[in-house]
């Protein structure tokens, strides 16, 4: 083993460390659900963004901002309302006037200026404002007057939003779903799961997270992640998987043909096999293996499927037929 | 250890897993051919068989030669040979991946030696990057994973192939077939059709039989005469033909052709305004036992019961036997002794929800019906006339919503305001009536759940943009250089006063004094 080598592996090691250490921060605030955890932080070291869906009152929001909290990174909040306008987001031109009474345009930075960004209630907000988001989550930059300006790295939406209460909201494009790595359903707590909650959040002291990452941590570890090699067999694995969604594939099943009416784009098999290579890293594996793959696909393409009206009609769910793939 | 000698390493222990995948994939083909011959068998016997049974299939050649039968045993052997050329093409398609990938599957180590073999191979993890080294990170992990893997545990989760052993079976059972059954134009000689009647029909051929034995002398003078054997089928009737029917026989059209003895006997109780008469009727829809009293009755030339008509030529001492009835030709239907009465009998006409093999059974309202309204409709009754509409309801009622009359079906006398008395209803004061509102499609579709809005499809909306092309027209003139407008007054549209309003202003005072009339102008006076 050269040196190389052995730094490479430490690198591992601590990749899996700094991993848990970021989690059981997380937990001292947020209460079980783990895989709702997991899958935040799978995506925060993936690159990507997480779109959380769950009633209200269950610690969206505080995990989100916990998330921040664990970090030395900065974060800002959004909360999107129909009457939100995208400069409100991405930042606006300013007319400032100078002490000599000067004056001259000034970029004044929107809240879309952060590396951890909670876009709450998402849904609530205008295609239009919700569009304003696009450029910032793919290309994690944006441009206002012309000029193009760099996000922070590194950079991550967290947008929430509530499965109920569908009055007045508008449903995300599907461009816009697909730029996020992760639909992560954010369900109810177990009963002995109440106990700690309330004893978390009704005392004097509410328990605070402290910060145990900063954003070189977070940075190199990302690039870790991209290194991960993918073996055929993993790789051959994500692409059937993706095309398994998409009716009419020769990978589809019969139920698919029937019931959805768009499958997976390939951003779905990316998402799966960055998403797989953290899971590998998490495993203390140096590749990534197909149950990687597998392991990541329902939180991957739930959101990046689409139901015809006789699939809404039967009520199933994207979940559903993801499941019966996974069978296959 | 380099990468190469991890690679021979891995591949050492991973050889007797991929020589075991191939010989089970060997195994796999040979039974995928003999499933295929097998298979096949089933063609060939029926083949064989029909070859057998009078070669009718195959003109007179005899397939079941001794050089057809071998033939038919080589087909598994053929199935497998071409199972193993199958095989063997395929046999260099399991690699020492394909096993380490089985062995990962069996061992539960996470395609770590499938990913180790393959990153071995692979020349990019030879070099000093970071993915290099966790490339061969990779191989050392999977090398290290050998030490728990047992090669010969080769549990493949392939499908397993079944023989079809329930085509074997078939193919035997056709195959025996001839040496079973009569050979072809053995076949047994034509039977009567009135047995394969009566063996289709136990309880039928038992009624046929008792008629038969009452009218020997008589078929034997009178072929013609003798029953059909054909079953009688009921057949439905529009209401009109009920109501011709449901007539008394005199009214009944002459088509129906001379009548027999029984029409005869049965148009006297048809028509008789005598008490007998209507004892007969009531008989008949009374019990078995009433009907077979009123059968003496009609063949005392008194009554014409339903089972009175068919028995009125049997001689009053003849054993009762229950519900014994004579199959009618078609043409008896218009040889009914009574409309009235036939009309119930029959299962066809009278009787729509009664039997179809007709007899003594009545239905329970219809025919009561017509008995009830036979002695209301009589020509004497002076009545009958006046109570046409309560009649029309109990008839209704009575026929207890079995089939509609046609007549109860006819469109109500409108009301409505209207010029032609047949248009759309309107305010009687002519012109067009307003157009009718279009309240949409129907929504509700009972058991679907409809949802109202499908993500992700465009709505086709309302608006239509229609695109028109219109080419280019040349100028009939050439263009004229333009030249630069210049006027030296004040724009026009520019108001200025030509004169000050001064010399105007005397005269705009007097005009409004004079508009306002003289009090104004006292007023003014006064003022002044």
């Amino acid at each position: 083993m050269t040196d190389l080598d052995a730094a490479v592996a430490s690198e591992v090691e601590a990749f899996r460390s700094q991993f848990d250490k970021l989690r059981q921060e997380i937990h001292k605030v947020i209460v079980g659900q783990d895989e709702v955890v997991d899958g935040v932080l799978t995506a925060l070291l993936a690159g990507g963004h997480v779109l959380l869906e769950g009633v209200p009152g269950i610690g969206k929001t505080v995990l989100v901002k916990t998330l921040g909290d664990a970090m030395h990174l900065s974060k800002s909040r959004i909360q999107f309302t129909p009457d939100l306008m995208p400069s409100d987001v991405l930042g606006t031109m300013v007319l400032d006037e100078g002490a000599g009474g000067a004056r001259a345009l000034r970029f004044q930075e929107g809240p879309i200026h952060a590396h951890v960004v909670l876009a709450d209630e998402i849904n609530r907000a205008t295609p239009k404002t919700q569009s304003a988001l696009l450029e910032a989550m793919q290309e994690r930059q944006v441009t206002v007057g012309g000029t193009t300006r760099q996000l922070p790295n590194p950079f991550i939406v967290l947008a929430t939003q509530n499965p109920v209460e569908q009055e007045g909201t508008y449903p995300l494009p599907e461009a816009q779903l697909d730029r996020f790595l992760f639909k992560l359903l954010v369900g109810y707590p177990k009963e002995h799961e109440y106990g700690a909650i309330l004893a978390r959040t009704t005392g004097r002291e509410t328990p605070v997270a402290e910060a145990v990452l900063s954003d070189d941590d977070v940075v190199s570890m990302r690039r870790l992640v991209r290194d991960v090699p993918v073996p055929e067999a993993a790789q051959t694995a994500a692409v059937r998987l993706v095309m398994a969604t998409q009716p009419g594939s020769p990978h589809s099943t019969d139920r698919i043909d029937r019931y959805a009416l768009m499958g997976s784009s390939p951003r779905g098999a990316q998402a799966l096999i960055l998403a797989g290579k953290v899971h590998a890293l998490r495993d203390g594996r140096f590749a990534v293996a197909e149950d990687d793959v597998r392991a990541m696909a329902i939180p991957a393409l739930r959101h990046r499927m689409l139901l015809n009206f006789e699939g809404l009609g039967e009520g199933l769910t994207t979940d559903t037929l993801l499941a019966e793939i996974l069978e296959r | 250890m380099d990468l190469g000698q991890s690679r021979r390493r891995i591949e050492e222990v991973v050889a007797p897993a991929t020589e075991s995948l191939r010989s089970r994939r060997d195994r796999a083909a040979f039974r995928v051919g003999i499933a295929a011959g097998v298979q096949a068998l089933p063609t060939f016997a029926a083949i064989l068989a029909l070859g057998w049974f009078g070669g009718t299939f195959v003109a007179e050649a005899d397939l079941f030669d001794p050089l057809l039968l071998p033939l038919l045993l080589l087909l598994p052997p053929v199935g497998m040979a071409l199972g193993a050329r199958a095989a063997a093409r395929r046999h260099d398609l399991v690699d020492a991946r394909a096993a380490a990938r089985v062995l990962d599957r069996n061992h539960g180590t996470k395609d770590r030696l499938s990913a180790a073999l393959e990153l071995a191979g692979d020349p990019d993890s030879e070099r000093t990057d970071r993915r290099a080294a966790l490339a061969r990170l990779a191989v050392a992990d999977g090398v290290a994973a050998l030490a728990g893997i047992d090669a010969t545990r080769t549990e493949v989760a392939d499908a397993t192939i079944r023989l079809p052993w329930a085509h074997a079976a078939f193919a035997l059972v056709i195959a025996l077939a001839p040496a079973v059954l009569p050979r072809g134009g053995e076949s047994a000689p034509d039977a009567d059709p009135a047995e394969v009647v009566a063996a289709a029909d136990p309880e039928g051929a038992r009624d046929e039989q008792q008629p038969e034995s009452e009218s020997d002398a008589r078929d034997d003078a009178d072929p013609a005469a003798r029953p059909e054997v054909t079953p009688a089928t009921p057949t439905r009737t529009t209401p009109r033909e009920r109501r011709v029917e449901d007539r008394p026989a005199e009214e009944q059209p002459e088509e129906t052709g001379p009548s027999p003895e029984p029409k005869r006997s049965a148009g006297r109780g048809a028509s008789g305004s005598d008490a007998a008469g209507e004892r007969g009727r009531r008989s008949t829809s009374s019990s078995e036992s009433q009907s077979a009293s009123s059968g003496q009755a009609s063949a005392g030339g008194q009554g014409g019961g339903g089972q009175g008509s068919a028995k009125s030529e049997t001689p009053p001492d003849a054993p009762k036997e229950p519900r014994k009835q004579t199959p009618r030709k078609p043409s008896q239907k218009g040889q009914r002794p009574s409309s009235t009465e036939g009309g119930e009998q029959e299962p066809s006409a009278g009787n729509p929800s009664g039997p179809s093999r007709g007899g003594g059974k009545m239905a329970a309202v219809g025919n009561q019906r017509s008995g009830m309204e036979r002695g209301s409709e009589r020509d004497d009754d002076p009545d009958a006339d006046d109570e046409d509409v309560e009649d029309e309801k109990e008839e209704t009622e009575q026929r207890g919503g079995v089939m509609p009359m046609t007549r109860d079906r006819m469109q109500a006398p409108s009301r409505e305001l209207s010029i032609s008395g047949n248009g759309p209803p309107d305010d009687g004061r002519g012109g067009p009536t307003p157009p009718k509102k279009s309240r949409g499609t129907a929504s509700l579709v009972l058991g679907v759940r409809l949802p109202d809005q499908v993500r992700g499809q465009t709505n086709p909306g309302t608006a239509k943009t229609t695109i028109e092309q219109i080419p280019p027209v040349p100028q009939a003139e050439a263009p004229r250089p333009a030249s630069p407008a210049r006027s030296e007054g004040p724009s026009p549209n520019v108001q200025t006063p030509a004169r000050p309003l001064g010399d105007l202003a005397e005269t705009v005072r007097r005009y409004h004094e004079l508009l306002r009339g003289p009090s104004t102008r006292s007023a003014s006076q006064k003022d002044a």
